[in-house]
C-alpha cells in the first residue's frame, strides 16, 4: 500500500473498501478501521474482560489486516475475517496470561450473589424506575462475571452468537470448525452459564 | 411425545432459529406439551437476552491513530516467521545446516579406536577376540588381508558368538585359540597386570584403556615406544604380539589380553 490516494469513502461496501486498500488506498483502510473498530474492540473486550488487553488485540487485528490485506480473496465477509483475527489474537492473549499463571478476568467487580437459586434474568422494561435499573445493573455484573469464568471456547461462541449475532454457519467459519460443533458448543456453554447462575 | 433428554440438546438451537424445519416442528411440539422443557426454553431465552444486553465497551479514543502508529513500527515477526520465512531460501539452507551438524556429530562421536568384539568363555584361560572387522586404521592392506584370512580360518572366531560351544569345539580339537595381533600376558591377577601395564604405558608416554571384557586392554603409545613396551610388558611370558600403527602416525596401539592361570 505504497501509493497514497486520499479518499474518504462513506457509503461504500466493505468489499469495495478492501479492494481499494489492496490498490494502496490508505484512506480506505482508515475507513475500514473507523467502521469496525467498535465491533473489534467490543468482541475483544467481551472475550478478555480487560480494556488494555482488548485495545491491544483490536489494534493488532487491524495491523494484521493491513499487512495481509492482499491475502484476502473475498471468500467470506470482511467482518468474518475480522472476527477470525480478533478471536485468534484474544485466544493467544488469554493463553499468554494463563502461561504466566495470571488471570486477567478477575478485573471485574466481584459477582453479586443471587438471593435464591432461581435464575433471575428478567430484564426490566425501559423506564422501570431506579429499583429496576439497580436490579439490571446487578444482573449485568453477575452475568459478566459468570461469562468471564467460562472456558474460553464457551465464551467465544456466546459472544459471537449473542453479542455479535452471527449465525451458526458464520461462527463455524470464524472458528474453523463444523456447524455441528458450533451448535453443541453453544448449547453446552449456555447450560454451563445457566448452571453457574443458578448455583452460585 | 419425544424424550426430554433427546429434546434438551436442541433447545438452544431452537431459540436461535437454527434447527431444520422438521426438527424444529418436532421440538416445538414437545416443548408445548412439556412444562419442564418449556421452563428451560424460557430460562434460555432470558439468558440469551441477558448476554445480548451486556453493555458494549466504549472504544478507546485515538484508536485509529494508535493503529497507524503501530503500522509505522517495524513488523515484529514471530519466532516461527523469523526462523522459516522466507521459506524459499531459509528452509533449504537450514536443512543443509542440519545435515552438516548431524554429520559433524556422527563423525565426532565415532569411536577413535577400532572396535573389539570379544566372545569369552567363562572358563579361565580361554578367550576369543576379534580384532577390527572393518579395515584397521593405518594398517597396510596386505597385512589386513592376511589378518582377515587368519580370522576367517580360526574356529574361535567363526564361533565367537556361540560362547561356550566355541570353547568346547576348541578343546575337543586340542587347539588353543589363535589370537593374532595381540599381546597375551599370563599373570596371577588381572588387576595386578593391569596396574603394571598402566604404569608402563605412562612411563612410555602412552595410556591404557579397557575394552570389554576387563581382561582386554588397549594400550596407546608413541610408535617409537612399542618395542620397548612389548619387551617390558611381556618378558618371557609373551606368547603372541602385534602392534598396529594408527593413522595419527605418531601413536600405535597394542592390544593386551591377560590370561589368569594358577
Amino acid at each position: 500500500m505504497e501509493g497514497v490516494v486520499q479518499t474518504e469513502p462513506t457509503e461504500v461496501s466493505d468489499r469495495e473498501l478492501v479492494a481499494r486498500c489492496q490498490q494502496g488506498d490508505e484512506g480506505a483502510f482508515d475507513a475500514l478501521v473507523r467502521r469496525h473498530q467498535a465491533r473489534a474492540f467490543n468482541v475483544a473486550f467481551q472475550l478478555l474482560r480487560d480494556r488494555e488487553d482488548a485495545t491491544e488485540v483490536a489494534q493488532d487485528a487491524f495491523v494484521k489486516i493491513y499487512r495481509s490485506i492482499n491475502e484476502f480473496r473475498g471468500e467470506c465477509e470482511f467482518t468474518t475475517w475480522l472476527h477470525q483475527i480478533v478471536v485468534n489474537l484474544a485466544h493467544n492473549k488469554h493463553r499468554w496470561w494463563q502461561r504466566r499463571g495470571r488471570s486477567k478476568t478477575v478485573s471485574l467487580d466481584a459477582p453479586v450473589e443471587m438471593d435464591d437459586g432461581r435464575l433471575e434474568m428478567q430484564l426490566p422494561a425501559a423506564g422501570g424506575g431506579p429499583d429496576a435499573e439497580a436490579t439490571k445493573a446487578e444482573l449485568v455484573r453477575t452475568l459478566s462475571a459468570k461469562m468471564a469464568a467460562l472456558p474460553g471456547a464457551f465464551r467465544e461462541v456466546l459472544v459471537l452468537r449473542n453479542v455479535e449475532n452471527l449465525s451458526y454457519q458464520e461462527i463455524a467459519v470464524v472458528l474453523k470448525c463444523s456447524v455441528g460443533t458450533v451448535k453443541s458448543r453453544i448449547a453446552r456453554a449456555r447450560e454451563a452459564l445457566r448452571a453457574s447462575m443458578k448455583h452460585e | 411425545m419425544s424424550n426430554c433428554r433427546d429434546i434438551e440438546q436442541d433447545l438452544s438451537a431452537l431459540i436461535d432459529g437454527e434447527l431444520p424445519g422438521e426438527r424444529q416442528a418436532e421440538v416445538i411440539e414437545h416443548v408445548d406439551q412439556c412444562p419442564q422443557c418449556s421452563q428451560r426454553v424460557v430460562e434460555l431465552q432470558k439468558l440469551v437476552a441477558g448476554i445480548a444486553a451486556l453493555p458494549a465497551a466504549e472504544t478507546p479514543p485515538q484508536f485509529l491513530a494508535d493503529v497507524r502508529r503501530k503500522l509505522r513500527q517495524p513488523e515484529q515477526s514471530s519466532w516461527v516467521d523469523s526462523l522459516f520465512r522466507p521459506v524459499w531460501w531459509k528452509v533449504p539452507l537450514e536443512a543443509m545446516a542440519l545435515v552438516l551438524v548431524v554429520v559433524g556429530v556422527v563423525v565426532f562421536l565415532r569411536p577413535s579406536r577400532p572396535p573389539v568384539a570379544v566372545a569369552r568363555a567363562e572358563r579361565v584361560g580361554v578367550t576369543a577376540k576379534i580384532l577390527p572387522s572393518t579395515p584397521a586404521e593405518g594398517m597396510a592392506e596386505e597385512k589386513r588381508d592376511s589378518r582377515l584370512a587368519a580370522l576367517d580360518s580360526a574356529p574361535a572366531v567363526r564361533h565367537a558368538t556361540d560362547g561356550q560351544p566355541a570353547v568346547a569345539a576348541l578343546e575337543a580339537s586340542g587347539k588353543r585359540p589363535e589370537l593374532p595381533e595381540s599381546l597375551v600376558i599370563r599373570g596371577d591377577s588381572v588387576v595386578a597386570v593391569r596396574v603394571r601395564m598402566e604404569n608402563l604405558a605412562k612411563d612410555l608416554h602412552g595410556r591404557l584403556e579397557s575394552a570389554a571384557p576387563s581382561n582386554v586392554f588397549m594400550v596407546y603409545l608413541p610408535a617409537t615406544n612399542v618395542a620397548a613396551f612389548r619387551s617390558q610388558a611381556t618378558g618371557a611370558k609373551a606368547a603372541v604380539s602385534y602392534a598396529a600403527s594408527r593413522p595419527a602416525a605418531t601413536e600405535s596401539v597394542v592390544v593386551v589380553e591377560v590370561r589368569v592361570e594358577p
